[in-house]
């Protein structure tokens, strides 16, 4: 039976981890882990419904809005017709 | 469009960069590959790819007149800067007041009304969690959209989306974070269903 100790240690590190998750995602250089920080919320994780659910979740929503932009790319004729005020500007 | 007018005199670019470029090469070398990524970004800015189209013209204009200070370091984040200013240019042209109050933000705005699909994360359909994606990204306060589409459809980075809005890396960071949130609370999120 777990101790009143050791319920209120699994709670904060709920806590602990699931305000990270999203830099345990990113691979952005400003939101870089510790090493042992990303231990600790994988070993969390690895027995949390909880935090595996929000992981699932954010790894869902990341790609999703990854997909979104092949719907955003700008047309030829846009591209064209900047990269000719480019050209002009250095041709004036 | 064309910007009449001679041509400089003997303008050098990257004082600090080996060897010394013309204001021409430095335009071709630096940002004329940005050219794309800048309508992707002022797309997602002004919503519209005429305005989009427009924002990046002034941005080159501006760009070019400013080639001869730039030191040929970070070109990318040097023309995301100018785009800001050229995009809040545009936007006190046409709405005299603005913002910077970020309390705004800590305040929020609860997208009343807005329906949760009954389980849009067990993907029933493709188009339905779209759609519901969608609408759940249209809610989100501007400030918070504008920076998780930067960030996750754009894929910037933090720091080059600080330079696009002008803001700490943190507080892109945290935009980030909580628009994130606020998605997956309108999506439905499964946390208060996992079973403990």
């Amino acid at each position: 039976m777990r101790t009143a100790f050791n319920q209120a240690r699994e709670m904060w590190n709920c806590r602990w981890s699931s305000v990270r998750l999203q830099r345990y995602l990113s691979t952005d250089v400003d939101a870089r882990l510790a090493p042992e920080d990303l231990r600790r919320i994988e070993a969390h994780v690895a027995q949390c419904e909880k935090c595996s659910a929000s992981l699932r979740e954010y790894r869902g929503l990341k790609a999703a809005l990854a997909g979104w932009a092949t719907q955003r790319v700008p047309d030829a004729g846009t591209i064209e017709r900047v990269r000719e005020v480019a050209r002009s500007l250095t041709e004036s | 469009m064309r910007y009449p007018g001679r041509k400089p005199r003997a303008r050098r670019v990257g004082a600090d960069v080996t060897p010394a470029l013309s204001v021409d090469q430095a335009f071709a070398e630096f940002v004329e590959p940005e050219i794309e990524l800048m309508l992707r970004v002022a797309y997602t800015l002004t919503g519209s790819w005429p305005d989009a189209e427009d924002l990046v013209q002034d941005s080159l204009v501006r760009a070019y007149k400013a080639l001869d200070r730039f030191d040929g370091r970070y070109p990318r984040a040097w023309l995301l800067t100018i785009l800001r200013h050229a995009h809040l240019n545009s936007l006190r042209r046409r709405r005299p007041e603005t913002t910077g109050d970020d309390g705004y933000l800590e305040r929020g705005r609860p997208a009343f009304g807005v329906p949760v699909a009954p389980d849009p994360w067990e993907r029933v359909s493709e188009g339905v969690f779209e759609e519901t994606l969608a609408a759940a990204v249209a809610s989100l306060d501007p400030r918070f959209r504008t920076a998780l589409l930067l960030v996750d459809v754009d894929q910037l980075s933090y720091a080059e989306v600080a330079d696009v809005l002008g803001v700490p890396i943190g507080t892109v960071m945290s935009r980030v974070s909580r628009a994130r949130d606020r998605v997956r609370k309108h999506l439905g999120s499964g946390e208060g269903r996992a079973k403990r």
